[in-house]
């Protein structure tokens, strides 16, 4: 028994020993692998720059508006790595011919992009979860690979939340995205671009990929005189005046949409009037006070094409003209960049 | 046996955690962990780098418009400026209205008090959240030794009255930044203890009556910081003469006592105000831009 005892003291002190020497192990943290790699951000980093050089028609990010379920917002950022400038399209308004500035930055624990100048960017994070799921303007570079670049905002919005945003998985320019590039097709302000459009009702026929299914509205584009413009553009959101602090956007312009759904019937056959923006080459649908017309002051009707197209933009793809005739096409987003919606105009003449 | 096993063990645990105090080596005094870890290379430069840069050489000011980690606050949230705004922001208010004419009039007050940093804001300050739209406005920004700013750089206009306004409030804004320097003095707050107004309370009341109780306007009331500014602002805002109308008008012993108490400060760090004000009224009006 005795003997026993004393073994097991042994053992209990042998097992003591192990346990101090295991125990301190763990305390061996050194930072030689950032001591004898130097430059490993800069690699890093450069990688990053290369990639976002790589790809002239630029970068491509989904963004979530809460205005629509599966339809989200593309951006395309197209990078000039050798002056910085980062030419933003989306398709709220039209861009400002104002340069915008980006940088590269080595971080802390990952390279930073960061678009340090007032820009389309910044107002997406000024104004909020209708336009976008963006919280911050300094993005964490996430992975860089050839085809993708994710990356993941600094900040998640508010003070008093969890670090790190969304993640953005961006993707390159598809090609036959030309809608994205410079010059506005879509001009409701140009009087070659309304002739046999302005004011004359056509049809709508939206098919919704996602959801297969298809609508066909009465629908009619109607231009606007300069005071309602100015006025409309006195409620915006995204205008400098309106909303202090963003930038990055054209002055808006606005049309007129009126519309009532033919097929599958509904028991409603009077236009509602709603004031869409005119984007980039897009109908942006983002109500705000008083762009919802026949109810003054509210934003109603522009919500209600909003819900009935089941998208917040419809981006311009074409037109055909032909005699009288004009036909256009249009398409909306999934998170991935694919088509969720087609919606063809055909003014019926 | 035992004891040379306890021995033993002790001086194991002793050795084998001593490495616990530094897990990540010695610190490096050498190391300025607050300089810029980047640049910007020369050769990325655009006409408003150049400007900053001989800006920089010229008064000593460091102008910041491009956001970087760096600029980042923890729980205030500001938006970076337009580069259009920023570029003849920084050439007439930054440099024309502001420090030539500080340089050249007052050396004194120049030299030592001048911040080291100026940032640009193109938007104003939100408290708490970035999309807030409320009432967050305030230039904010002036509560560092050694760095001012100022919002609304992207509703920039060489509009008489916008410059006029603007430039007020930067030494508004300049007098925040003095009183976190150097304190506004025992005597100061003890002057109107007790009858300041708070929230909401200043924002109801006249100009004329806040002026009875001691105070400017009614945002000066709201506490003692901005009492110390709203002095400043003005005394650069109107003429000598007016000022001392308005004091006559308002009956106020208060008001008297603590415009005086400003005005020495501010005398004794090499600045009148009231010449302060003929400066501006030089520089705003009397010149076009």
């Amino acid at each position: 028994m005795l003997f026993f005892m004393k073994n097991m003291i042994r053992f209990f002190i042998a097992g003591l020993l192990t346990i101090a020497l295991a125990g301190c192990e763990k305390d061996n943290i050194t930072n030689a692998y950032i001591n004898q790699n130097p430059d490993r951000l800069d690699k890093v980093s450069h990688e990053f720059k290369e990639a976002l050089a790589s790809s002239p028609t630029g970068w491509v990010m989904m963004v979530k508006s809460s205005l629509s379920q599966d339809v989200y917002t593309p951006i395309v950022l197209k990078f000039d790595t050798l002056t910085n400038k980062v030419n933003v399209t989306t398709v709220y308004g039209v861009t400002a011919s104002t340069d915008s500035f980006f940088r590269i930055a080595n971080g802390t624990g990952s390279p930073q992009l960061i678009f340090t100048t007032g820009s389309i960017m910044s107002s997406l994070y000024r104004i909020g979860i209708q336009a976008s799921d963006i919280t911050d303007h300094i993005y964490n570079v996430v992975s860089v690979s050839p085809d993708t670049l994710a990356i993941r905002g600094y900040r998640s919005g508010r003070v008093y939340t969890p670090e790190g945003g969304v993640i953005y998985k961006m993707f390159k320019r598809p090609a036959d995205w030309s809608w994205a590039d410079a010059g506005i097709k879509f001009d409701m302000t140009s009087a070659d671009f309304r002739a046999n459009l302005d004011n004359v009702t056509g049809e709508l026929k939206v098919e919704n990929l996602l959801s297969s299914t298809e609508k066909v509205l009465a629908f009619r584009l109607i231009s606007l005189p300069a005071n309602t413009n100015n006025s409309l553009r006195s409620y915006d959101p995204f205008s400098i005046s309106r909303n202090i602090g963003t930038g990055g956007f054209a002055p808006m312009n606005y049309f007129y949409i009126e519309q009532y759904q033919k097929t599958p019937y509904l028991n409603t056959t009077t236009m509602v009037r709603s004031a869409p923006t005119q984007g980039h080459n897009a109908v942006s649908i983002y109500p705000f006070t008083s762009n919802g017309t026949n109810n003054a002051n509210t934003n109603a009707n522009a919500t209600a094409l909003k819900n009935r197209l089941e998208t917040h933009y419809l981006i311009f793809k074409n037109q055909t003209r032909t005699g009288n005739n004009v036909k256009m096409e249009f398409e909306a987003y999934d998170q991935k960049g694919k088509v969720a919606l087609r919606a063809f105009y055909d003014n019926l003449l | 046996m035992k004891k040379i096993f306890s021995v033993l063990l002790a001086v194991i645990f002793l050795a084998a955690c001593k490495k616990d105090n530094y897990p990540l080596g010695a610190v490096d005094e050498n190391i300025d962990f607050f300089s810029k870890r980047e640049v910007k290379p020369r050769s990325q430069w655009n006409e408003l780098d150049y400007l900053c840069d001989s800006m920089r050489q010229a008064y000593g000011i460091e102008i910041i418009y491009e956001y970087t980690p760096r600029i980042v606050a923890g729980n205030t949230f500001f938006m970076p400026p337009q580069y259009d705004k920023a570029l003849p922001y920084t050439r007439l208010v930054l440099d024309k209205l502001w420090l030539k004419p500080l340089k050249e009039n007052f050396p004194e007050f120049f030299a030592k008090e001048t911040p080291i940093e100026f940032i640009l804001a193109g938007g104003y300050i939100h408290f708490n959240d970035p999309t807030t739209t409320s009432t967050a406005a305030g230039a904010g920004l002036n509560a560092q030794f050694y760095r001012l700013g100022m919002g609304g750089v992207n509703a920039f206009s060489t509009n008489k009255a916008w410059l006029w306004d603007h430039i007020v409030t930067l030494y508004h804004e300049h007098a925040h930044q003095i009183d976190h320097k150097y304190g506004r003095g025992y005597l100061f707050d003890r002057v109107s203890q007790g009858k300041y107004y708070g929230i909401p309370g200043y924002a109801s009341v006249s100009e004329a009556q806040a002026q009875r109780d001691g105070f400017w306007y009614g945002y000066g009331g709201y506490a003692p910081e901005e009492d110390f500014a709203t002095n400043v602002e003005y005394m650069a805002d109107l003429p000598e003469a007016r000022i001392k109308e308005l004091i006559a008008i308002s009956q106020s012993v208060a008001l008297e006592t603590k415009y005086k108490m400003v005005h020495q400060k501010y005398l004794d760090m090499g600045m009148d105000l009231h010449k302060l004000h003929v400066m501006l009224d030089s520089v705003v009006y009397k010149v076009n831009y």
